[in-house]
């Protein structure tokens, strides 16, 4: 269990880039690899994976209401010259 | 877990424009704009909200891009990302119409949330480990709050990395800069965001100071 504080500074950098999936290759793997064994970066990993997936859900806006975009496709259609 | 290494391709899986481009009608290029381009509407409009602040800007700031997006339509090339080709004019059309006559551009100040953790600022407090959870009781107007209080460059990063799902490549795209630069601000930003989520909790006792994330005062309603 116990890594040398340089392997998981080195995860714990990367980690963001690690969890956008923006990471492929011989990289990726060692840091999930890493993850797969070191309670202490899993958890910090699982911390910023919820974090981001709140922010998410909580700022997502649904849909437009109808009228704006009803008003929208008219202003589109009266640019047309109708 | 295991999917995570199966790296994106500069796409955030939307659908893109297939069809050949043909010298159409202009009744044909609007028939067709409608059924690629108006789809992204609801996604645009929370965008929208989040750079304007308000609803009635939001929907002046998507009138004019997507009249500007219906004029350039013929430039769009097919084939290619047609979800971040509208964003890109979303903002585009916020920086020169919009943001100017509001407000100039916040500059960044750089220290003192330059690496504010909130998970390590918890255990060094002594914390148990830390767990969204506590978060999860404040209010969704709240958190969009936060968010549209965050210095502007990093608010559109967090904005089109973590609710629109853009990739990095997408959103240097969107945005006219480095893929580096986009890295920088959307940690500094996920961390500024942290931050001001954190203050918030604290200030509304929703977290002790003796337990962080373990004793909630007060729970908010549950929905």
């Amino acid at each position: 269990m116990a890594y040398p504080e340089t392997d998981c500074r080195t995860v714990l950098n990367r980690l963001y880039v690690f969890l956008d999936g923006e990471l492929a290759g011989e990289e990726c793997t060692v840091i999930q690899l890493h993850l797969e064994e070191c309670i202490s970066c899993m958890h910090q990993y699982g911390f910023e994976r919820d974090f981001k997936e709140l922010v998410h859900r909580k700022c997502a806006e649904g849909r437009v209401p109808e009228t704006v975009a009803e008003r929208i496709k008219a202003n589109i259609r009266r640019a047309l010259g109708d | 877990m295991s999917t995570a290494c199966l790296v994106r391709v500069g796409s955030a899986g939307e659908p893109m424009a297939r069809e050949k481009r043909s010298e159409g009608t202009l009744e044909e290029r609007r028939q067709r704009f409608d059924q690629e381009a108006m789809p992204f509407l609801d996604g645009m409009f929370g965008a929208a909200m989040r750079l304007t602040r308000n609803p009635a800007d939001a929907e002046d700031l998507l009138q004019e891009t997507f009249l500007r997006a219906f004029n350039a339509f013929d430039s769009f090339e097919p084939g290619t990302n047609l979800k971040a080709w509208l964003y890109r004019i979303l903002m585009n059309t916020y920086i020169s119409s919009y943001r100017k006559q509001k407000r100039s551009p916040q500059t960044v100040s750089s220290d003192e949330l330059e690496d504010f953790s909130l998970y390590r600022h918890v255990i060094d407090e002594g914390g148990k480990t830390p767990e969204t959870q506590v978060l999860e009781t404040i209010p969704d107007d709240e958190v969009k709050r936060a968010l549209e209080e965050l210095p502007e460059q990093f608010r559109v990063a967090v904005l089109l990395a973590d609710v629109e799902g853009f990739s990095y490549k997408e959103i240097a795209e969107i945005t006219g800069t480095e893929i580096g630069t986009v890295m920088s601000r959307l940690h500094r930003g996920r961390k500024a965001l942290q931050k001001a989520l954190w203050d918030y909790a604290r200030e509304r006792g929703l977290v002790s100071d003796e337990e962080p994330w373990r004793t909630p005062r007060r729970t908010a309603g549950r929905s």
